[in-house]
């Protein structure tokens, strides 16, 4: 039995350290936020990570109309990273081999303890991290895919809520409503409420339905699109969001998501 | 200087001119790729040199994994990150995109909605012109361009011009976006920029139409 631990025993003291160094790691990185020279970040271990965050505070830049700080000297991070963890690591890592088994089986070099789990960080905890960052890129990508049909939506609502309002305002020879969503001329002589086809077309994205709650001087129409998600029920997910168009009031659109 | 030390300095050299060049000529990631690539030989080199040296069987099956999964790492993560390498300017544009053509439509309802409810309701007979003057007057300027309808002047980074067409009785407005690009990038725009999105809001006493020209 001891035996047994003892041959585990180096591997323990591997494990024990591993922690110890990402701790230090992650205190050195949280302490080094804010500083002129933050030392941590020229050992990052992904190199391509550095070149993600400085792309990502470029497309901020140009998103808010401000020209790109990225210079040179931010990309040598990537640079030392790779001569660090891709580079000298493996190095010390064989060398901590070899010069333990230069010392004799049953003990380790000095330098085999630091050396090995510096490659065990690189290796198997970085393994994780891709692992995470995969699966995280695919959520975000579905996620972003449901976000830009709601941004899609809401613009074609205003679109429907801009020709419905014109239509309301139109005279009826104009086949507009002569300032009433009440005031639609029916084809018999008599006056009907706006309806869906009077303002939306085949082109649009979206399905429309407008609320029962009809007045002259304002309607509810309501936009949706299923997230192709099935409820227990067997019923689809749906987006729905509203606008409320009341043309002559201080504030005349009003959009809400409605959550089901 | 022992002779693994002296290859350990020679390979860090090669590996900081291989990615200090593409980097020179603005080519950061091809400089990455390039200097993963001589550490992934440097890698490589290390697994035989130790399958060469050491005795321990075990001690071999060991570094050959670590060293196997550290390759895969940095392989898997470099063709990982380049695949989103644009996602998210790409997103970030699309969202600019839809801000801006959203703001756009809601100044031509903003402007021409009370314009065109006025002209129909007035008792006394009135031009286009006459009514958007009365309700907008403030904001055309006499260069032919147009202050921001809705939010602050000094955060307006659209430009918009206005005219009127006195033959149609038309009031119209080109609005030219600031910073996300439109379908066409070479699209020249009416304030003298390229690719911008731009549209054309014209309204008549029959209605508003709305056409996107970039």
């Amino acid at each position: 039995m001891k035996d047994k631990i003892k041959k585990y025993n180096d591997w323990l003291i591997i494990l024990l350290v591993t922690f110890v160094l990402m701790f230090l790691i992650d205190q050195f990185t949280l302490a080094m936020y804010n500083a002129s020279f933050p030392a941590t970040k020229y050992f990052n271990p992904i190199p391509s990570t550095v070149l993600l965050g400085i792309g990502t505070i470029d497309a901020i830049n140009i998103f808010s109309g401000s020209p790109t700080e990225s210079d040179f000297r931010d990309y040598i991070p990537a640079l030392t990273g790779i001569l660090f963890w891709s580079i000298l690591i493996p190095f010390l890592f064989v060398k901590g081999y070899l010069l333990s088994e230069k010392k004799g089986e049953d003990k380790k070099h000095m330098l085999w303890y630091p050396a090995t789990s510096l490659a065990v960080i690189a290796s198997v905890i970085m393994f994780g991290g891709l692992v995470t960052s995969i699966i995280v890129f695919n959520n975000t990508g579905k996620i972003s895919e449901i976000s830009r049909q709601q941004d899609d939506l809401r613009y074609e609502l205003s679109q429907v809520s801009l020709k419905a309002t014109e239509l309301m305002i139109l005279p009826n020879e104009l086949g507009g409503g002569g300032g009433s969503f009440l005031g639609f001329e029916d084809g018999n002589g008599g006056s009907r409420a706006i309806q869906l086809s009077d303002f939306t077309n085949e082109d649009l994205e979206f399905e429309y339905e407008i609320k029962d709650a009809i007045s002259d001087s304002m309607i509810t129409v309501v936009g949706k699109f299923p997230t192709g998600e099935v409820y227990e029920d067997g019923s689809m997910k749906e987006v729905k969001i509203q606008i409320l168009i009341k043309p002559q009031a201080e504030k005349p659109l009003t959009m809400t998501d409605i959550r089901n | 200087m022992s002779k693994e030390i002296r290859s350990l300095i020679i390979t860090m050299v090669i590996a900081s001119v291989f990615f200090l060049i593409p980097l020179y000529f603005g080519m950061p990631w091809l400089g990455v790729f390039m200097a993963l690539i001589v550490a992934v030989a440097y890698m490589v080199n290390m697994n035989e040199w130790a399958k060469s040296e050491i005795q321990s069987e075990t001690s071999k099956k060991v570094i050959g994994s670590v060293i196997g999964i550290m390759i895969l790492v940095q392989v898997a993560f470099f063709i990982n990150d380049f695949r989103k390498k644009d996602f998210q300017l790409t997103l970030l544009l699309e969202i600019r995109e839809k801000i801006e053509r959203g703001i756009i439509l809601a100044e031509a309802q903003r402007s021409f909605i009370p314009v065109l409810e006025n002209y129909y309701s007035r008792n006394e007979e009135a031009s286009i012109e006459e009514i958007a003057r009365e309700f907008l007057g403030d904001k055309f300027r006499e260069d032919g361009t147009m202050a921001a309808i809705i939010g602050k002047e000094e955060d307006d980074e659209f430009t918009r011009y206005f005219h009127f067409d006195n033959n149609r009785d038309a009031f119209v407005i080109t609005t030219v976006g600031s910073v996300a690009p439109g379908f066409d990038p070479s699209f020249e725009n009416k304030n003298g920029e390229t690719g911008k999105i731009q549209v054309v809001a014209t309204l008549t006493k029959g209605g508003i139409d709305y056409e996107r020209q970039n």
